[in-house]
């Protein structure tokens, strides 16, 4: 099943802000056509860290950790503690902001390794992004790190 | 390397505040109390608010995009955090070009705090002469 995401051009700019990337081409229509693009552009990373694609549970159904139970299927729970691990951002083009994305979701490993913080387990979650078209745009990997709280 | 362009990337430097830190869990949507409740981040193991990881793979996408221009597009990002970072710590994210081939390069990134490197990254970027 796949997730319907709108890139909406507010939350896009609003993403740029955070992160004090001010470059044009994400809020100045015609600095992006200077550059060649058809539209405003998405700031390349913003559709992949999303932490939910969609309105997201109810306040109620986060963990008390706030973590989205939904974002990482299977990888997180209340007992274990979730750590940033890495991500493999594939970009085939530009996403633009207005567009729509066909967003799937698939974990496709998931592994354990003991370290010297503990019994840390990885779990790997791929997340393939096809336009309307239906041509894949990004596909992003994920690997999510987790550790039994103490 | 090409002529014109510069085969070190950055350093672009970065401060990420609480106001930081708030704004991008607000942009991603991301409610983990790591980022912004301190007491909570403290029963965690961290003695203040950890910045998203995400954050940093913004923070590689800025650092190629200002190095490769408005014409230069980011192919592909594969970085790894190499330990926590806390807010307001000082950051510098660096790179340099490892090869080119045509209008492709690959690129080696990193942000450091200090004298400690916590992200490690790949890149592809495609940069038109």
């Amino acid at each position: 099943m796949s997730i319907r995401f709108h890139v909406d051009s507010l939350a896009a700019q609003r993403f740029a802000q955070a992160v004090g990337d001010l470059n044009p081409a994400y809020f100045n229509l015609e600095a992006a056509r200077d550059a060649g693009h058809p539209g405003l552009v998405a700031p390349p990373t913003f559709v992949t860290s999303q932490n939910s694609w969609t309105d997201g549970p109810p306040e109620a159904e986060l963990f008390f950790d706030g973590v989205n139970p939904g974002r990482f299927p299977g990888a997180v729970s209340p007992e274990a503690t979730l750590m940033g691990g890495s991500q493999e951002v594939d970009l085939r083009r530009n996403v633009y902001q207005g567009e729509d994305l066909d967003i799937e979701v698939a974990a496709v490993d998931r592994y354990v390794r003991d370290t010297s913080r503990g019994q840390l387990t990885f779990f790997v979650v791929e997340a393939t992004f096809r336009d309307v078209a239906g041509e894949v745009v990004v596909v992003a990997r994920d690997t999510v790190v987790t550790a039994p709280r103490a | 390397m090409r002529a014109e362009r510069a085969d070190t990337l950055g350093p672009l430097r970065k401060r990420p505040s609480e106001i930081t830190l708030f704004r991008f869990s607000a942009a991603t949507w991301n409610a983990h109390r790591l980022h912004y409740d301190a007491p909570f981040a403290m029963t965690e193991g961290s003695a203040a608010p950890l910045a998203q990881a995400y954050l940093f793979g913004a923070y590689l996408a800025q650092l190629i995009q200002e190095w490769g221009g408005s014409g230069a597009r980011l192919a592909r990002l594969d970085y790894r955090s190499r330990r926590p970072i806390t807010v307001g710590t000082e950051l510098v994210c660096t790179g340099r070009v490892v090869q080119w081939r045509g209008e492709q390069a690959d690129l080696e990134l990193e942000i450091t705090a200090g004298d400690q490197r916590c992200v490690e990254a790949t890149a592809t970027a495609m940069v038109p002469a």
